[in-house]
């Protein structure tokens, strides 16, 4: 292995495990941060660590910006499990409330085109947790990524984009039995 | 030899084509493939090539199959009433279920400062694995001199003896406030411990709510499946008036 060749896999170890390290409450790193800690090459070390990644069940997600789509400076890099997690075990972020909650919301933006009334998901969620709660959870999801809210209007995150198999959900809910 | 190898590159050829065209990929029966590929002819080398990348072409077909049975559940209109209700019967946690088949979460080392690392590793050294010391003996004195944790001798198992001496005949009428028994503690720490070790030993469990996050210690289970549980330890007053 060159001295080149060594380089840029010692920067694509490390590219991995910057993505592992939660700097903030949203997971991953912007373009422009990986930047600072690796160099202008940092495009290649990202192709190093999806490979490592993959080595252990993991890839790498690009999700671009919404004002700059183009920038890949712009766009956040964050590391995602390859397999569903198929027990409620949310590592801690996610009480089952929560879940249930989002999971709740998923499907009644889906039902209606991707926005809704916050009174509305209040009142929808309130079917089934009571309304102090469902205030902390609104605020927990949107701290997380997995809802924006503007005025009073709420929408799918990106972290909800790109981690939640909604075809796949509509379908498991569907063959769902009711107890 | 030769018709046989050319069914084989038509095999190889078949994503491609029905990338091409289109139609319904169920259309092409994928066990029977996989029949003829049996038969390729040739040198060794020649044969494992034609036959790695006619699997490989078969996999694309199986993927495109997936991939079509999505499409088609998507241009199926489901009623949304139907779906609401359905969600209307489900209880919170088998909604959250499902949603966790479905779900890729995003990675990441949960942010944990250094010195609570080093007090786990601490504790860890000291205790014996989960469920596996048949006594509980004593707990060895260490002094880390790295987070100046300084534990005293004493005999755990006496000390877990009389606690479950004192709160047995109270779980006969129902299951017991486990904040409420270590806020009662003079050494919280020590109870807490106590009950670890006891609900490891399967002499009493601990029952967690997850909805209200309430944690009761209720008698022994027996059978079932059970699962080990953290509990953060409650801000408590104790006796002595220290938090």
């Amino acid at each position: 292995m060159s001295e080149e060749e060594d380089e840029i896999r010692k920067k694509g170890l490390k590219a991995l495990r910057l993505l592992m390290l939660d700097t903030s409450v949203q997971p991953g790193l912007k373009g422009w941060e990986l930047r600072r800690r690796l160099g202008k090459g940092y495009a290649d070390a990202l192709k190093i660590a999806t490979m490592e990644a993959d080595r252990i069940g993991l890839k790498i997600v690009t999700v671009p910006d919404e004002e700059f789509p183009e920038e890949i400076d712009k766009a956040r890099y964050v590391l995602q499990t390859k397999e569903p997690l198929t027990d409620p075990d949310y590592g801690g972020w996610l009480r089952i409330e929560e879940a249930a909650a989002l999971a709740i919301l998923i499907i009644e933006l889906s039902i209606r085109g991707g926005v809704i009334q916050r009174d509305t998901s209040e009142k929808v969620l309130n079917k089934k947790l009571p309304i102090w709660r469902i205030k902390q959870i609104l605020e927990k999801l949107k701290r997380l990524g997995y809802l924006t809210e503007e005025g009073a209007l709420i929408r799918k995150g990106w972290r909800a984009e790109i981690e939640i198999d909604e075809p796949g959900f509509l379908r498991d809910l569907v063959n769902a039995s009711s107890t | 030899m030769k018709e046989r190898n050319e069914d084989v590159r038509r095999i190889i050829d078949l994503p491609d084509t029905l990338a091409r065209r289109g139609g319904d990929p169920f259309a092409i029966d994928v066990s029977q493939l996989l029949g003829e590929l049996k038969g390729t002819k040739g040198d060794k080398t020649t044969r494992l090539i034609l036959e790695a990348e006619a699997l490989n072409s078969v996999s694309k077909v199986v993927k495109y199959q997936e991939e079509w049975v999505i499409e088609a559940l998507r241009g199926i209109k489901i009623d949304p009433q139907l779906i609401r209700e359905k969600l209307d019967k489900m209880q919170v946690k088998d909604i959250a279920r499902l949603l966790a088949r479905d779900i890729y979460p995003c990675m990441g080392i949960r942010r944990l400062s250094g010195s609570r690392i080093r007090d786990a590793l601490d504790y860890f050294s000291l205790t014996e694995p989960w469920g596996r010391a048949q006594r509980m003996g004593s707990v060895v004195f260490r002094n880390r001199e790295n987070t100046g944790i300084k534990i005293e001798e004493m005999d755990l198992e006496k000390e877990a003896e009389e606690l479950y001496e004192k709160i047995r005949e109270k779980l006969e009428d129902g299951p017991m406030d486990y904040s409420a028994l270590i806020g009662a503690s003079d050494n919280p720490l020590l109870t807490a411990y106590c009950i670890a070790q006891l609900s490891s030993a399967g002499r009493i469990a601990i029952r967690k709510d997850p909805l209200a996050n309430d944690i009761s210690i209720i008698k022994a289970l027996e059978g079932g499946s059970l699962v080990s549980v953290a509990i953060r330890l409650p801000k408590v007053q104790n006796k002595a008036g220290r938090a």
